[in-house]
């Protein structure tokens, strides 16, 4: 259907026409007056002047109508040309409601188009938005994965030493007593870091599914030191590492669980054990306070950390291999569960260190927020501001 | 005179249990502890048969099975891959790396005698 916009009858006022047009109409009708070769070539000429390579495509409008008129016009007569156009054109005249029925039509079409635009722009950014949200996904995914095949590679690599050992000493009822000795000895120490592991991931998956318990005291951070100095004391003399510890007369409080805190401050000790050279080691651990915070700063003097792994050591089942062979023992996720430990009671932790001059990991817990503790004063001080040190 | 075989893992007890084995079964037995060190070890002593630990600092168990196919001289040196990941993409990985045979730890010590044997062409 067309309107004629063309004002084709103008000479009186303004009529609008609706119609219904059709090439194969139009073509024969031109061609009956002016021969079908001449009507053909029009039609081609019309068809190339809009761009399109057939007839048939033009579009019967009423552009077309006029333009067989005006040709026919020259041949007929302008009123032929009409009456034979209109014999082959549905045309009727419009009244005025079907005018403004039309217009009405046509700005509802606008306006639905600009809408389905709209509605276009904001899904093609939804698409966006989705496609971001799945790449995250899959990272997540693959970072799973990661996760999955290292605890297996974990769990699997002492499970090979005790099944082997095992079998080794099964098939063999002549085995040396030495010989047995040293296989059982190595089967319980895989064993016991099977067990740490199982212990650690399961840790590590409670605290990060929200679903550990935390108990919130205030903790006199010097007790916490202490009591995990008091349990390292003979892993230290055995390796032939000493072990110093730099507590102030008092620190503030913290308000934080205990036992988690102590935790932590094993992992350190324990990881500056492992790096810490034998029968020359020297360990320092730090407790002091600042304005607004509770620090505390393990220094050893191992072969240290290069600066690029200072965000690898935090990273799960990641541990910092020296070119020597020397292959500490562990899981690789002390230090995560340390620093989402720290972090659970809003604080931080660090890691400094040169590479030959040792490292240095440290942490710090914001201080109990409330007025002045009131035993301030009250003095049951055990240690000296001196530093206290246990060599071995 | 018995057979070479390089055992190559950065697990301390996993060389001492896989030493004590291969020794019981008559080969005689060189260790390396990372995948350079299991490079020179092959090219120096070219060993008939490798137990190739994939994860090892350095040089991964899979470059080093890429280093001794691509080597004119020892790409003939069997590979037999061992791995605690044990993901059937390791496997192929490894496998299409040009190991020979591929083991997933924690292994029966029989079955890798038999695996160790059947790839030198001995009877069982």
């Amino acid at each position: 259907m067309f309107v004629d916009v063309f004002n084709r009858t103008a000479e009186t006022h303004p009529v609008f026409w609706q119609g219904k047009a059709q090439v194969s109409a139009l073509l024969p009708l031109a061609g009956r007056f002016l021969g079908a070769p001449a009507a053909q070539r029009l039609f081609a000429d019309y068809a190339q002047r809009l761009g399109l390579s057939h007839v048939e495509d033009i579009p019967a409008d009423a552009r077309l109508v006029q333009f067989v008129e005006t040709q026919l016009a020259g041949a007929i007569g302008s009123a032929s040309a009409r009456v034979m156009v209109a014999s082959v054109v549905e045309e009727e005249a419009l009244d005025l409601d079907d005018v403004l029925r039309i217009l009405d039509e046509a700005s509802q079409l606008r306006a639905y188009s600009h809408a389905l635009e709209e509605k276009s722009q904001s899904l093609e950014l939804a698409t966006t938005e989705l496609r971001e949200a799945n790449q995250k996904l899959q990272s997540l995914d693959l970072m799973k994965d990661d996760f999955m095949s290292s605890v297996t590679h974990e769990l699997r690599t002492p499970l090979t030493s005790i099944r082997a050992l095992s079998e080794l000493m099964r098939d063999d009822d002549a085995m040396e007593l030495a010989q047995r000795q040293q296989f059982l000895g190595i089967i319980v120490t895989e064993a016991e870091r099977l067990s740490r592991l199982v212990n650690q991931v399961l840790d590590m998956a409670k605290i990060e599914a929200g679903q550990a318990d935390w108990s919130s005291t205030e903790v006199d951070m010097r007790d916490v030191v202490e009591q995990a100095g008091d349990s390292m004391r003979e892993s230290y003399r055995e390796r032939g590492v000493a072990l110093l510890l730099e507590l102030p007369v008092q620190v503030r409080p913290v308000c934080a669980d205990a036992d988690r805190l102590t935790q932590v401050v094993l992992n350190l000790l324990s990881n500056a054990l492992k790096y810490a050279p034998a029968q020359r080691g020297q360990v320092v651990l730090r407790l002091s306070d600042t304005a607004q915070e509770l620090m505390l700063e393990v220094q050893d003097n191992g072969p240290g950390i290069a600066a690029d792994q200072d965000a690898v050591v935090f990273e799960k089942f990641r541990q910092v291999a020296g070119d020597d062979h020397y292959r500490p023992g562990g899981t690789g996720l002390g230090l995560p569960i340390s620093r989402q430990i720290v972090a659970h009671f809003g604080g931080r932790m660090w890691l400094r260190s040169t590479p030959g001059q040792g490292a240095c990991f440290g942490f710090a817990l914001p201080h109990r927020r409330e007025v002045e503790s009131k035993g301030e004063g009250e003095g049951v001080q055990v240690n000296t501001d001196k530093p206290r040190s246990d060599e071995t | 005179m018995s057979k070479k075989i390089l055992i190559a893992d950065d697990e301390p007890n996993i060389l001492i249990s896989l030493e004590f084995l291969m020794k019981r079964e008559g080969y005689e037995v060189l260790l390396a502890r990372d995948g350079q060190e299991a490079m020179d070890v092959i090219a120096r002593e070219r060993p008939a048969l490798v137990l190739l630990d994939v994860m090892m600092p350095i040089k991964s168990g899979f470059d080093v099975c890429c280093e001794v196919r691509a080597s004119e001289t020892l790409r003939d040196t069997l590979v037999l891959m061992l791995t605690a990941k044990g993901r059937d993409t390791d496997v192929a990985k490894g496998l299409a790396l040009g190991a020979n045979a591929y083991m997933t730890k924690p292994f029966s010590t029989k079955e890798l005698v038999q695996k160790v044997r059947e790839m030198l062409g001995e009877a069982a």
